[in-house]
């Protein structure tokens, strides 16, 4: 094990695979910053950059796009909550409102250190578990999804702060918003209404760009009194004050050990494990802390947690193709096509016919967490001076950037259109006091949790005890029982307690 | 019967008979075959969860006994700080965006909602308004379509 790390960081620091994953992270994130185009649309953009490379050079550079997309995406959720894509909407929800109380560098901070010592720990666990933990992806079929999406859709109830009826229905809306387009299963139209735009669904960049981006603008520009305070945003003006600082590590670095560890194991399962990955790990700290009320308002917690998560599932994704030569997600598919045109077909023999290739890989994975960390934290000065410039000014440029990013989506402007009824749909929600997060939740998950429940009752020829019967089933689903329960179990335990006390004093 | 919550009451109406639009458009789907669930299955399904989440939205906003003023006046605070003007603005120039950035092309669309919006909208002086929706719809220009290869529609400048 040892030799073969060495044997790795001798590709990965290679002088030449240095330089490629450097400007792999720097492309990477230039692009990821750009609202729409996430991880998927920059490595698609940017996969002919790789054809003149050896292959262990292209897949350095393919990963260091992806790391850096993935941060790219964090810097305009945190400071125009603009998510780049569905991953990095959760940071949205504490990451912005620290930008908006002028502590845009810590959020970005604690991002990228996070998601650096995520990484570090996502490619030792990768190193040393990738065979035994390969097979845990081999036992999850559609009855084992259908559990671990309703263990999923549970956290819906977490992600809100305030009714959870309330949360309840955003995440049937956003099931149903899932609904859209054809059926997975037969592919037959549903809710179209006759529109050749709608055919494939709702795209998820649009409706995240739509209800938190153009939602936030409307919100904006109505309100003067929210204008007016975030115009008063000062950043502090020297780097040591504006990245975290001792106490704010204190409280982050638990919140980064669970998000990397829940992080790693989901991004192992293919299909939908690595886009609830960042969901799961803000709604397990909401749920464990002893203040959750401040979540949703600026807690760094909040932003540390789901940012690892990410991470952390991008080393447990590999695992599934490396291993099996099964990409877990769109992302694997495409890196997974690059190994193929160079002739490597990653899988079982992967580790012992291109042993350079996959140690070169695993150990390039903790050079790019390194060198995004060196690149970014510089530059935080740099974009939390953004956070200070006119809302009046930067409004219309965001929408601009969101327009061409929707439009880039599939050069359809119906996408334009329908990420601006979004955009109204966010601000009215607002208005109503409804929260946006359980209804991108529930929309991320819909079609998976459809297709796998659907599939599990067709095969049991539609007898539901097929998710009792099934041990991994049964399990989710009864931890998703008590993660229900266990708030209204503790309500009514501390609505007895004072009865008891009485009846002590009484005695 | 009086009404706690204006919001909730309504709101939890709009969403009562969406979710009852949901389920008759998912009734002429096929539900159920002797395979297993059908197209209609699951959004059947979730139109129950619709309506009976938004019923009880409804019936919390509902009191017997009437508000106190207190909140009522806190609503018309909420209410008075609104700016109709720039957020109908927003909509409008937004939606003329989208619907014409196809036919009438990248560049002349996003110049115009920028000046629009830079100008009448956010009230900046024409330098600034110039000079800002310029400078960032060339680099975007540039960025977008030189660097990254992706297809602006030109509309109706022919180049």
């Amino acid at each position: 094990m040892i030799e073969n790390l060495i044997m790795g960081f001798e590709i990965s620091l290679s002088f030449h695979n240095v330089i490629i994953c450097f400007i792999g992270c720097v492309l990477g994130q230039v692009i990821g910053v750009l609202p729409g185009l996430g991880p998927t649309a920059t490595i698609a953009m940017l996969l002919t950059l790789t054809y003149k490379l050896n292959v262990t050079s292209a897949i350095i550079m393919l990963s260091g796009i992806y790391y850096g997309a993935q941060y790219g995406g964090t810097i305009t959720s945190v400071l125009f909550k603009i998510p780049g894509e569905a991953s990095a909407v959760v940071t949205i929800f504490d990451g912005y409102q620290m930008a908006l109380k002028g502590r845009a560098g810590k959020a970005l901070g604690i991002a990228a250190f996070g998601s650096f010592i995520a990484g570090t720990l996502g490619t030792i666990a990768l190193s040393l578990l990738a065979p035994p933990l390969s097979n845990l992806a081999l036992m999850f079929g559609p009855t084992e999804y259908t559990s671990l999406m309703v263990l999923g859709l549970t956290l819906v109830i977490f992600l809100g702060s305030g009714s959870i009826t309330k949360a309840i229905l955003m995440g049937a809306l956003g099931l149903a918003l899932g609904t859209i387009g054809m059926d997975p299963l037969t592919a037959f139209e549903r809710f179209t209404f006759g529109s050749q735009s709608l055919m494939e669904g709702i795209n998820v960049a649009v409706l995240a760009m739509g209800l938190f981006g153009i939602g936030e603008i409307l919100y904006m520009a109505e309100s003067a009194k929210a204008r007016s305070s975030r115009d008063a945003v000062k950043c502090p003006s020297k780097l040591r004050q504006l990245l975290p600082n001792l106490y704010d590590w204190k409280i982050s670095i638990k919140p980064i050990s669970r998000g990397s560890v829940i992080g790693f194991l989901l991004g192992i399962l293919p299909g939908g494990g690595a886009m609830i990955a960042s969901f799961a790990a803000y709604a397990v700290e909401k749920r464990i802390s002893h203040n959750p009320e401040k979540f949703g308002k600026g807690a760094i917690e909040g932003v540390a947690s789901p940012e690892s998560a990410n991470n952390a599932a991008v080393s447990g994704a590999f695992i599934p193709l490396l291993t099996l030569g099964i990409p877990s997600n769109v992302v694997m598919a495409l890196l997974m096509g690059a190994f193929m045109l160079h002739g490597v077909t990653p899988g079982p023999f992967i580790m012992a016919k291109h042993s350079d290739i996959f140690w070169g890989l695993i150990t390039s994975m903790y050079v790019g967490n390194v060198i995004l960390v060196i690149l970014n934290v510089p530059l935080i000065k740099f974009f939390v001076k953004i956070m200070e410039a006119p809302y009046a000014m930067l409004s219309p440029l965001i929408v601009m950037i969101c327009v061409i990013g929707a439009y880039s989506l599939n050069y359809n402007p119906a996408d334009v259109i329908i990420m601006f009824i979004f955009g109204v749909v966010g601000y009215l929600l607002r208005k109503f006091d409804y929260e946006a997060a359980p209804l991108m939740l529930a929309f991320v998950i819909g079609g998976i949790f459809e297709k796998s429940i659907r599939q599990s009752l067709v095969l049991s020829n539609g007898n539901p005890m097929v998710f009792i019967t099934h041990p991994i089933s049964a399990a989710l689903l009864g931890v998703a029982f008590i993660v229900v329960v266990s708030p209204i179990f503790l309500r009514l335990l501390k609505r007895r307690r004072p009865i008891s006390k009485f009846k002590e004093i009484i005695k | 019967m009086f009404v706690k919550s204006w919001k909730d009451f309504l709101s939890g109406l709009f969403f009562f008979f969406f979710g009852f639009f949901l389920a008759f458009k998912s009734t002429r789907l096929s539900i159920w075959s002797r395979f297993g669930p059908y197209e209609g299955f699951f959004p059947l399904l979730i139109a129950v969860i619709i309506i009976w989440s938004s019923l009880i939205i409804v019936t919390k906003s509902l009191s017997l006994r009437r508000t106190q003023r207190k909140e009522n006046i806190l609503e018309k605070q909420e209410k008075e700080e609104v700016s109709v003007f720039k957020l109908s603005s927003y909509i409008i120039l937004m939606i003329l965006y989208g619907l014409l950035i196809e036919g009438v092309g990248f560049l002349i669309t996003s110049a115009l909602f920028l000046i629009l919006v830079l100008k009448y909208v956010e009230r900046q002086n024409w330098k600034m308004t110039i000079l800002v929706g310029l400078t960032s719809i060339v680099i975007s220009y540039l960025l977008f379509v030189y660097f990254l290869g992706v297809l602006l529609p030109r509309g109706l400048i022919k180049w």
